[in-house]
């Protein structure tokens, strides 16, 4: 199939392509849609990343303030969410360097930095405690925990993890967005996730040694697993 | 653990041993291996408890990151970014996203629509009625005849350089060009069909009256046949056509193709959005004209008119909700156009309904199709069977549907004349409504339950999925399609082989279905949109939707999955507002569409 071919075909699967080619072809209303669209997803990849919200969100302005500058060049090659993700993660490490040349301070949870003690802001299913998977602690206190294990992780484990976890994305699209091989990428979150096994294996509950399975919490009637 | 400091050197990839076991089961569990590798992870699992162990850990310690909290965007931030875009001149409502169908509306204004025939004649008397030709006469002379200043207006359109695929000579060169140069006050601030398109949307010109009520598409009017270019007008024309430059004169061309190469319905409409694009062109103050004419590409001249009609729009608004609007904050002004406008919409589609028949509702004439006997036993016939009115237990109807359907359909019956209209509004509504059930059954039997699925339907017959399932026994094909949508929740690669659900390709359809698809579909379909229908064959019910997609495209019927009679027809008497024109661009608005034939 022709490149353009392809491309055409990726319009017509992706909403958010449609939308961008609208950004390109200046309609005035489709950017601000697509700020509204991906403004939280980014900022919460980036909250994660770099740690600090006003910063995230310094960030997420420039990734659309440059993706609106560059609207003219845009050609739909992939996702569009994995150009988004790509920009977003060139500022970020770039920022995260910058940050190491300058004197070191602190980074404190700070309340506009924060990302633990905003309970409204769990997943709805967490709003039971008897629904956690782990004993003898409330969710503030879990959330403290896990972002702990997950700021032992490096940037680039980091971001591999918050994409395949919060944006879903698959190995090939992680890879296009860090710049690695899908090789790479798969040591990468091995590595990260054994880190995050050791960090948290101590809350986790295994009452059982049933069958883990790679398909959505239905192992009983998934026919891989009859 | 603690917090990573900036500025600490961070622990490296290379500095934690990669097991490689670990490897592949994580990307067992993202479902990221190869289908052998996976089996052969899934038989190790099962024989070694420690390796189990050792994967549910990694599974549930992945699964306790849904506990840590999203952070979000803060309330401004959208605000804040949109305003650091470099600056062009931006009404309110112009961050808005596009609004729901039914947006902007013209200017206030009394004068008489100008009407375009809807048959296209090499004559140039065929093209303009006698009604509307004072207004487009004003046009072409203050554009075209006026002088220099019209001239270069006309030739400072930038157009974007492209090559012309086939000579504008391919047909009748000299009539073709006698047509462009007598539509050439209608093209005139138009750059090209995609542009023509984008006017067509309803925040430029798809909602203006002048389109709503022009005449051809549902009733085309006999053409009228008096009406000319002045001969002093034809001469300037001439001129102007002549001295533009050759890259205008060949986009124009292109445009001109374009446009008589759509389908007669289609091309009315968009003839209509020229001409109500011209008349508002031709009404707009010299500079603000200028504006639009002289913007150095189709992006800018679609933005600055789009720009002119919001605060066209604003301005119609009474002075004090003006002076209200302009109190709000910007989040709260956005939110209130929208509001405004949407109420607009709903009382301009009203609205519509009644103009589009204003004459069979006062002469209480009964609307198509119920005038004429066979088509209304087919509509009552299609409609017993695709809301199974008369099967116990399977009536897919509400209690208040069916109760309102049995009354419209009595009322229609004693008192005939326009209470059918009301029927088959109803009628319209509640096959959209249940479209997704107008599926066609499979040439041998159907399949309604688990015994149907074969060796699969261990798979289904327990458990949660049973419940799901269990409700849809026995009813076609809804029984078939929960087992589908349930099948769509697991991992393409853990998917079980069903046997077919239904009928995925031409042959596996029953008769009359089959012969309508194989005589009257298929040989309409380009070999490119063949190509897209025969990528869903094998795939139910996508292939069916598909098939109902194309024919609804053009403007076929199919027999027990959609109503009979023209699908165009029942948009244009049933819907909430003239049905848009599908036209191939807007279908697929970046597949390039080739001429039609």
């Amino acid at each position: 199939m022709p490149a353009g071919q392809t491309s055409n075909l990726m319009a017509l699967r992706d909403p958010d392509i449609r939308l961008m080619l609208r950004v390109r072809d200046d309609d005035p209303t489709a950017f601000a849609e697509l700020v509204q669209r991906f403004q939280h997803r980014l900022i919460a990849v980036l909250h994660h990343l770099v740690g600090d919200r006003d910063e995230a969100e310094d960030l997420a302005q420039e990734v659309f303030l440059r993706i609106y500058r560059h609207r003219k060049r845009y050609s739909p090659r992939a996702r569009f969410a994995t150009w988004l993700f790509t920009i977003a993660n060139n500022l970020a490490l770039n920022a995260l360097r910058n940050r190491k040349r300058r004197p070191a301070q602190p980074l404190e949870i700070t309340e506009s930095g924060s990302l633990c003690h905003e309970p409204q802001q769990l997943p709805p299913n967490a709003n039971s405690s008897s629904c956690l998977p782990v004993k003898r602690l409330h969710q503030e206190e879990l959330a403290v925990v896990i972002q702990r294990a997950l700021e032992t992780l490096n940037e680039r484990q980091r971001l591999a993890i918050i994409l395949n976890k919060y944006e879903d994305m698959n190995y090939a699209d992680i890879a296009q967005v860090m710049g690695l091989t899908t090789k790479a990428v798969k040591s990468l979150l091995s590595r990260a996730r054994a880190r995050l096994r050791e960090a948290l294996q101590g809350y986790i509950d295994i009452e059982d040694g049933s069958m883990p399975s790679s398909s959505p919490d239905d192992s009983a009637v998934s026919p891989a697993n009859p | 653990m603690s917090k990573p400091v900036p500025g600490a050197p961070l622990p490296s990839d290379d500095a934690d041993p990669l097991d490689p076991l670990d490897e592949e089961l994580v990307a067992y569990l993202d479902g990221e291996l190869p289908e052998e590798q996976a089996r052969q992870i899934e038989q190790r699992l099962a024989a070694d408890p420690q390796l189990r162990r050792r994967a549910i850990l990694l599974k549930k310690t992945y699964e306790l990151l849904d506990y840590l909290p999203r952070p979000e965007a803060s309330p401004d931030f959208a605000t804040r970014t949109l305003e650091k875009i470099p600056a062009s001149p931006r009404s309110t409502a112009s961050l808005l996203p596009p609004a729901p169908a039914g947006t902007a509306n013209g200017p206030p204004s009394t004068s008489m629509p100008i009407v375009l025939t809807s048959s296209v004649r090499p004559a140039l008397a065929s093209l303009v009625t006698h009604r509307s030709i004072r207004s487009l006469l004003i046009f072409a002379a203050c554009l075209l005849v006026g002088g220099s200043g019209g001239y270069l207006l006309l030739t400072s359109l930038a157009l974007p350089g492209r090559s012309l695929s086939s000579p504008a000579s391919s047909v009748e060169p000299a009539t073709v060009e006698h047509r462009l140069i007598a539509m050439l006050p209608l093209y005139i601030g138009v750059d090209d069909l995609s542009f023509l398109l984008r006017l067509a949307e309803p925040e430029y010109f798809g909602d203006d009256p002048l389109v709503e009520t022009a005449p051809g598409r549902s009733s085309p009017g006999p053409p009228g046949e008096a009406d000319a270019w002045p001969a002093a007008v034809w001469e300037q024309l001439i001129h102007s056509y002549r001295h533009l430059p050759p890259a205008r004169q060949a986009a124009l061309q292109e445009l001109d193709r374009d446009l008589f190469a759509q389908e007669p319905v289609e091309r009315d409409y968009l003839l209509a959005i020229l001409e109500a694009y011209a008349f508002w062109l031709s009404n707009l103050p010299e500079d603000q004209r200028r504006s639009i004419l002289a913007a150095s590409d189709a992006a800018q001249r679609l933005q600055r008119i789009r720009e002119l009609r919001e605060q066209q729009w604003l301005e119609t608004l009474p002075g004090e909700q003006q002076k209200q609007l302009r109190a709000l904050s910007t989040p709260e002004r956005i939110e209130a156009v929208r509001r405004l406008k949407r109420q607009e919409a709903d009382r301009r589609e009203a609205w519509s309904l009644v103009r589009r028949h204003a004459e069979e509702i006062a002469a209480n004439r009964i609307p198509w199709p119920f005038h004429d006997e066979g088509l209304r036993r087919a509509v009552l016939d299609f409609a017993a069977r695709a809301f199974q009115l008369h099967e116990t237990g399977k009536i897919r109807l509400t209690a208040n549907e069916s109760s309102r359907y049995h009354t419209l359909l009595t009322q229609a019956e004693q008192h005939g004349g326009w209470n059918w209209f009301h029927y088959g509004r109803e009628v319209y509504n509640l096959s959209r409504k249940y479209e997704r059930y107008l599926l066609p059954e499979p040439i041998g039997k159907p399949i309604t339950d688990f015994a149907d699925l074969g060796a699969t339907a261990r798979l289904f017959d327990k458990g949660r999925v049973a419940s799901f399932v269990n409700p849809h026994r026995g009813k076609w094909p809804e029984f078939a399609l929960a087992i589908q949508d349930y099948v769509n929740t697991i991992p393409p690669h853990e998917r079980p082989k069903l046997p077919p659900l239904g009928p995925t390709r031409p042959s596996e359809l029953r008769d009359p279905l089959r012969q309508v698809v194989e005589r009257e579909l298929l040989p309409k379909l380009r070999p490119h949109e063949q190509k897209i229908l025969q990528m869903h064959e094998g795939k139910w019910p996508d292939y069916c939707r598909e098939l109902r997609k194309w024919a609804w495209f053009y403007d076929v019927s199919l027999p027990g999955m959609m109503l009979p009679g023209s699908p165009r027809q029942w948009d244009n008497w049933y819907g909430p507002r003239p049905a848009l024109p599908p036209l191939v661009p807007r279908f697929f608005p970046f597949l390039p569409a080739p001429p039609r034939h």
